[in-house]
């Protein structure tokens, strides 16, 4: 592909590949670098975005955005949500820590790199190994021709997504469900023990521990 | 340059990613001229958060309620959705004048319809009502304690 | 000699230097003239209006000299105020990100304009003489980008400020913003979803996404515009809703909520400030520019129908850029008229109409036009 773009489109093509594929390492870096996760999650929509605008280069102007739509503007944002709904100090806590761990993260990011080299060895048509291209097509990576595939080739996959959308959607709400009952059981136990406390004639002080209570419970 | 319909593609995206470079820049400009304008005398007190006033009580980051999390997820769902549809839309116009259109209808139909089921599953099991698991908690136990007096 | 002869050949039509020159000198204008300018004036108008309507006097005495007209210099008081005002960074806050937030906020709002077609294509060579529309062989289009994506790139983009107002909330370490964040990016989430499904009704029709095509199919008579129809102007309707929503004003201002939480941007001063300020109005510009190009017939000028085969090209260019201006600019009214006439909602109420009342509507919408074609033909 790179040497594609350098005869059809030429050298501004290649300096905005260069660009935009550095920023794309660098975001990756950074990620996985810095220790606050909110800097980390920053940095992976910067990956993104620097990462669709080399699949526009690569005239996939449709999966571009959607790498921003879908991406960087939908599951970003949740995976923030996830980091600030839970505390600094429990963020710092899921850091892997000792030797197994790391050996195992080790282990798992090595497979990954040989799965993806031994992908881009076998293809016939890495740029690595300089093998055929064909230019591509007029409608190539428009709407347009998404859309005709969805209506023929992909007809059914694209039926399955809606299913399998669906279900995320009944699991994911499943899984935070089942934490907020445990949470709301909790809670109310332990007002009902509170309650119980406050009852006694003793401590029937009223306001204070009322407005705490109220207090706790709108935190939560 | 552009003469292929995709330079020509690639030229508008070109433009769109210089808009970005250009508007970032823009903003950066601003408020680096910003910064060479203005005093800066810190001290502790400009130092603290605003509440209203009072000196800030406990730390700035609370644990807050899952339902905005929920709120993120279903969006993400459909978001996806909005962005399958999408293409198929724009086809369907097409699809019509060459006949196929009862298909084309049945597949966006199917496929929308599938997600609504979604929506509906969500509606039913109430996790768009926004007050009220807050509601419950806190209408209950103080109850008891006015009550008794 | 011979290297300003390939100099100047390169700036010749249809050549690099032309091509990254024109659209060099559109995003300038768009992006540092159009719609800053417009969002300033706005600011102004906006508490002129308001106070008219509660019968105040509202900011009516700023002045360069003489010239006052109504105050509406105020806009550059503002700047200045801004540009040298002290800015405070609660000593806790999460320096980088805190930096980093309003620029996440304002430069989505100004990059969406990339994909709006702001008046005729300009028919470069043939600018004095009469060119018949799709005549000109050397059209310049005023719109920066013709993506094929067109409005998902809008969509895109836009997804992006909900960082904006996210990270303000966080990193400002104040419970009051942090707060403000998060009901401002859920409210923003839950609209997004409406706001697509309600143009989605709009795509079946048009068969495209691209807007300068929208424009296009359009004609210069209002009953040839987009809304006109009924399940176009209920996507219409539930469109402009959505778009108030996503930018968080009155009746939809919970993020803010002045009385109670103030909003996320509650620790930011100065010039950071001025870009959340900036920004909510500049997202209201591109927003009604949008709402123009899909349903109010874009740059076309109602009534005049073939004006292009009457005056000479760069008449007609500029007719039709100020009708679009004008078109926006009314639009952007309507909005603010809006803001300053309804109650807000509670945050119940608010989530409620955007997912069990706007989106099923939506939903049905999409069915309907779809069954609609279909039936027609």
């Amino acid at each position: 592909m790179h040497q594609l773009h350098t005869q059809t489109v030429g050298l501004p093509a290649t300096i905005t590949f260069a660009i935009l594929a550095g920023l794309t390492v660098i975001g990756a870096l950074f990620t996985i670098t810095r220790r606050n996760p909110v800097v980390a999650v920053i940095s992976l929509v910067g990956t993104f975005f620097a990462l669709a605008g080399v699949y526009a280069s690569l005239s996939a102007h449709f999966l571009a955005i959607l790498q921003i739509l879908v991406y960087a503007g939908a599951i970003m944002v949740l995976f923030i949500f996830v980091v600030m709904i839970l505390n600094r100090d429990e963020i710092t806590r899921v850091a892997a820590r000792g030797m197994v761990r790391r050996g195992l993260g080790v282990v798992a990011a090595g497979y990954v790199v040989w799965l993806l080299a031994s992908v881009v060895a076998n293809s016939s048509a890495t740029p690595l190994l300089g093998g055929p291209l064909s230019e591509p097509g007029a409608d190539f990576g428009t709407v347009a021709s998404v859309g005709a595939s969805l209506f023929t080739d992909f007809m059914f996959p694209f039926e399955a997504v809606s299913l399998l959308l669906l279900v995320a959607v009944v699991g994911g709400l499943v899984v935070s469900r089942s934490e907020k009952q445990e949470d709301d059981a909790e809670e109310t136990a332990r007002r009902r023990a509170q309650v119980a406390t406050e009852i006694r004639p003793e401590s029937m002080v009223g306001g204070p521990t009322d407005a705490t209570a109220n207090h706790e419970a709108a935190h939560h | 340059m552009l003469e292929s319909a995709q330079n020509f593609m690639q030229f508008q995206f070109g433009s769109a990613l210089a808009f970005v470079v250009i508007a970032c820049l823009f903003l950066f400009v601003t408020l680096l001229l910003g910064r060479l304008l203005r005093p800066a005398t810190q001290n502790r007190d400009k130092g603290t958060v605003y509440e209203c006033g009072e000196t800030p009580l406990g730390g700035g980051w609370f644990n807050f309620n899952p339902r905005f999390y929920i709120v993120a997820l279903v969006f993400l769902i459909f978001d996806v959705e909005v962005a399958f549809t999408y293409p198929v839309a724009t086809v369907f116009q097409r699809w019509v004048g060459r006949g196929d259109g009862a298909l084309a209808f049945v597949e966006i139909a199917a496929f929308v319809l599938i997600l609504a089921l979604g929506l509906a599953y969500v509606w039913v099991k109430g996790d768009l009502e926004w007050l009220q698991p807050a509601t419950a908690r806190n209408a209950e136990p103080p109850a008891d304690t006015t009550g008794a007096p | 000699m011979h290297m300003w002869e390939t100099i100047k050949g390169s700036f010749e039509y249809g050549h690099p230097g032309f091509t990254g020159l024109s659209a060099l000198i559109k995003i300038v204008y768009l992006m540092l003239a159009f719609g800053p300018g417009l969002a300033s004036i706005l600011t102004w108008m906006e508490r002129r209006q308001s106070s008219l309507m509660q019968d105040r006097l509202g900011p009516n005495r700023a002045n360069i000299g003489r010239f006052k007209a109504w105050g509406i210099t105020h806009f550059l008081a503002d700047a200045l105020k801004f540009m040298v005002k002290e800015d405070f960074v609660p000593v806790k806050a999460h320096k980088f990100l805190f930096a980093l937030a309003p620029v996440l906020a304002l430069a989505p709002a100004l990059i969406v304009a990339a994909i709006i077609p702001f008046g005729a294509p300009l028919c470069w060579g043939h600018l004095t003489e009469i060119v018949p529309t799709g005549t000109c062989g050397q059209a310049v289009d005023l719109q920066i980008a013709r993506l094929d994506v067109g409005i998902l790139f809008y969509f895109a983009i836009s997804s992006l400020s909900v960082y904006g107002a996210t990270l303000a909330g966080w990193s400002s370490y104040n419970k009051w913003a942090m707060m403000g964040g998060l009901r401002a990016s859920s409210q923003m989430m839950s609209y997004e979803v409406t706001m697509g499904m309600a143009v989605l009704s709009m795509f079946l029709i048009y068969g495209t996404l691209e807007p300068g095509a929208m424009v296009a199919q359009q004609g210069y008579w209002p009953w040839q515009w987009g809304i006109w129809g009924i399940p176009t102007a209920l996507s219409f309707f539930l469109f402009l809703t959505a778009a108030i929503a996503e930018t968080k004003r009155t009746p939809f201002d919970i993020p803010e909520g002045e009385p109670e939480i103030i909003g996320y941007f509650v620790e930011y001063s100065g010039l950071r400030f001025g870009m959340f300020f900036l920004g909510e109005f500049i997202e209201i510009v591109f927003s009604s520019a949008l709402m123009v190009t899909i349903f109010l017939g874009g740059w076309h000028l109602p009534f005049l129908d073939g004006l292009a085969d009457r005056v000479p090209n760069i008449a007609f260019v500029l007719i039709t850029h100020g009708a679009w201006i004008v078109k926006v600019f009314l639009f952007t009214g309507f909005q603010l008229l809006i803001r300053w006439s309804l109650p807000r909602f509670r945050s119940d109420q608010l989530m409620q109409l955007g997912w069990q009342r706007l989106l099923p509507v939506s939903i049905a919408n999409v069915l309907i036009t779809a069954g609609w074609i279909l039936y027609s033909r």
